[in-house]
C-alpha cells in the first residue's frame, strides 16, 4: 500500500544537492535512528553535498518512515534505496571492489544488522523510556505546555507504536535475558567477522561498516534496558566497537557540538562551514 | 499445559500445520524445522494442530516441556540430546551461518510473503490447506475466516519490516538479490559447509516454499531454476536425501509417513 508522494518541503532546491529529512538532534546522539545515522555518516563518507531538514517529529516519507531525501526535485524513501539512488547519480561506490564472495557476505551481513541486531533497539527502548523526553533525549526542544505535551501524550503514543510492532515481528514474545542473549550472540558474530580488519572487507570502509556503525552507537550512546549490551560491545567486541568510534572520530568531529545546541546544521569542516550552512537553509 | 499428555521420554511431538499436496508444510520455519530434525535424526511424531493453537507454530512439547520459536527449539533440542551436526564448524563459519540465517528468514522469506499477500487465497485451495477446513457450509465459513485470518497475520508481519511498501519489481529484485547470495555461499558445492548442518535446513526450509509455493507468474521459481541451478539442486538433493516420503506424505495426508523409512 502505497501512501501519495507528499509535497516537496525544499521548495527552493539547488541542483545535485541532497536535502536529508529526518528528526531533530538529541541530546545523547545526533539521533536514535539508526537508518538516519547510517544515510547521513554515508553522506558524509562520498563527500555528497547535503543539508539536514528538520521533519519536525512529523513528516513521513511516501513509504511512512525516517529518513528520506529530496533530490533534484524527486522524492526518495528506504534508506537502503536511497543509497542504491545516490550510488548511481553521484558515481559513488565504496563497494565497487569486492568481489562476488565478499558481496554476498556484504548482503548477509547487513541482513544481519538491519533485520536481526536492529530490533533488540525498539525492543529495549520500549522498555526503557523516560531518557527519550528528557535531557538526553529531545526534551531541549519544547518548552512549557509543549514539552509536557511531548512528554504526556507524544511519547507514550510513541513506545506503545514500538511495542505493538515488536510484538508483531516476535522479539516482543522473548523476554529481555533471551533478547540480549540473542543480540549478545549476533555482536559476536560482527566481531568475528571484522577479526583483526580495520573494516569488514580490508583498509576502506564501505557500505556494510557505515550500517554497522548507525545501529552500534545507538547501544553505545542511547539507554537500553540495562548496561549488558554496552558492557559486552565494549569487552568482548573490542574489534567492532574500534571500528565505529573510528568512524565516529573521522566523520563525527561535531558529534558533541551537534547534540549539544541540538543543531542539524554543524557539518565535518567546521564552525564557519555551519554558519554558512544554517544561512543558506533559511 | 501439554497438548500431548502421554508422552514418551526423549521423544519429540512437533506441532504444525497439515500438509498439502505440492509440499509437505507450507509454513517455511515449520518445514525448516522438520527437516532439522530429520538431518538430526532425532525421533518425532508430526502432529497437526487443525489451526486450532494459540501458539504461533511450529512449537514441540519434550520431556515435559512447551518450547516455541524454530531457533530457540533447535538450540535447546540440541543441548538436550547432544546433536553434533554443528560442533565441528569453524567460528568463522558459524557466523557466516547466523549471517545466511538473518537474509533468509528476516529478508527473503517476509519479502516473498509480501510478494504473495495479494494472492493469500491460495492458502485456502485444494493443494494447500483447503481439504483440511471440511465440507458444505461449515468448509466455507472456515475457508473465509482462514482467507481473512491469513491476510491480516501476514499483512501485519510484512508491515512491520516496511517489506510491503515497495513496489513489485523492487520486491522480486530484493529477493533475487538474496538468493544470488545464497548461490555464491553454496558454491557448487553440495552444502553450505563441509558436512550436512543445520543452515542446510534453514536454507532448505525456505526456499524449497519459495519453489513449491507458486508465485503468481512464476518468476521466482525459475529465477532459481534457470539462473541459480546451483541452489535448485541443492534443494532437490536435500529433498530426495531427507525426503524420501515426500510424495507419500502429500497425497496421503499423513504426517508421519516418515516412520517407516529409513532416513
Amino acid at each position: 500500500l502505497r501512501m501519495p508522494a507528499p509535497a516537496l518541503l525544499k521548495r527552493d532546491w539547488q541542483k545535485d544537492h541532497v536535502y536529508l529529512v529526518q528528526f531533530p538532534r538529541m541530546g545523547c546522539i545526533p539521533t536514535a535512528s539508526p537508518f538516519a545515522l547510517k544515510l547521513e555518516t554515508w553522506l558524509r563518507l562520498c563527500k555528497i553535498p547535503y543539508t539536514n531538514v528538520s521533519n519536525e517529529f512529523t513528516k513521513m516519507s511516501e513509504k511512512g518512515q525516517i529518513p528520506f531525501i529530496e533530490l533534484n526535485g524527486r522524492h526518495y524513501a528506504d534508506s537502503v534505496h536511497i543509497i542504491d539512488v545516490l550510488k548511481h547519480e553521484f558515481k559513488k561506490d565504496p563497494e565497487a571492489l569486492l568481489n562476488p564472495l565478499e558481496k554476498a557476505q556484504l548482503i548477509a551481513f547487513r541482513a544481519l544488522i538491519e533485520d536481526g541486531i536492529f530490533w533488540a533497539i525498539p525492543y529495549n527502548r520500549s522498555r526503557n523510556t523516560k531518557w527519550i523526553a528528557g535531557d538526553k533525549g529531545f526534551s531541549g526542544h519544547f518548552h512549557g505546555v509543549k514539552k509536557i505535551l511531548f512528554e504526556k501524550i507524544m511519547v507514550p503514543k510513541c513506545i506503545k507504536n514500538m511495542k505493538a510492532k515488536c510484538h508483531a515481528q516476535g522479539i516482543g514474545r522473548h523476554n529481555q535475558l533471551e533478547v540480549e542473549k540473542m543480540t549478545k550472540d549476533q555482536f559476536d558474530s560482527l566481531e568475528d567477522f571484522i577479526g583483526t580488519k580495520s573494516f569488514f572487507f580490508g583498509e576502506i570502509p564501505t557500505t556494510l561498516d557505515i550500517t554497522a556503525f548507525g545501529h552500534i552507537q545507538q547501544f553505545l550512546h542511547t539507554p537500553m534496558a540495562s548496561d549488558e549490551l554496552k558492557n559486552h560491545l565494549e569487552q568482548k567486541c573490542p574489534n567492532l566497537t574500534k571500528m565505529v568510534n573510528r568512524l565516529k572520530d573521522e566523520f563525527w568531529p561535531d558529534w558533541d557540538e551537534a547534540c549539544s545546541k541540538l543543531s542539524l546544521a554543524t557539518t565535518m569542516d567546521g564552525p564557519e562551514e555551519a554558519a554558512a550552512a544554517a544561512a543558506e537553509s533559511h | 499445559v501439554l497438548l500431548k499428555r502421554d508422552w514418551t521420554r526423549d521423544h519429540i511431538y512437533l506441532f504444525t500445520y497439515p500438509r498439502c499436496r505440492r509440499i509437505p508444510n507450507i509454513s517455511p520455519w515449520s518445514l525448516k524445522l522438520e527437516t532439522w530434525l530429520r538431518m538430526a535424526r532425532l525421533p518425532y511424531t508430526a502432529i497437526s494442530t487443525n489451526f486450532c493453537s494459540k501458539r504461533p507454530l511450529p512449537f514441540v512439547e519434550v520431556n515435559g516441556r512447551q518450547i516455541e520459536d524454530s531457533n530457540v527449539i533447535i538450540e535447546a533440542l540440541t543441548k538436550e540430546f547432544n546433536v553434533t551436526i554443528d560442533s565441528s564448524l569453524t567460528l568463522e563459519t558459524v557466523s557466516r551461518n547466523r549471517a545466511i540465517t538473518a537474509l533468509v528468514e528476516e529478508e527473503i522469506t517476509p519479502t516473498l510473503m509480501a510478494l504473495v499477500l495479494p494472492d493469500v487465497g491460495y492458502l485456502v485451495t485444494e493443494e494447500a490447506w483447503g481439504s483440511h477446513l471440511g465440507r458444505g457450509i461449515t468448509g466455507w465459513a472456515r475457508r473465509k475466516w482462514m482467507k481473512r485470518r491469513m491476510r491480516r497475520q501476514i499483512a501485519s508481519s510484512v508491515h512491520i519490516r516496511g517489506v510491503d511498501r515497495h513496489s513489485y519489481s523492487e520486491q522480486t529484485d530484493l529477493i533475487k538479490e538474496g538468493l544470488d547470495a545464497l548461490a555464491v555461499f553454496l558454491n557448487e558445492g553440495r552444502h553450505f559447509c563441509p558436512l550436512p548442518s543445520t543452515i542446510d535446513a534453514t536454507v532448505f526450509g525456505h526456499i524449497a516454499c519459495l519453489i513449491y509455493a507458486p508465485t503468481p507468474d512464476g518468476v521466482l521459481t525459475d529465477y532459481v531454476r534457470i539462473s541459480k541451478p546451483s541452489l535448485g539442486r541443492f534443494i532437490e538433493t536435500m529433498k530426495e536425501t531427507l525426503w524420501p516420503d515426500w510424495e507419500e506424505t502429500c497425497s496421503t495426508g499423513n504426517m508421519n509417513t516418515h516412520h517407516h523409512y529409513r532416513i
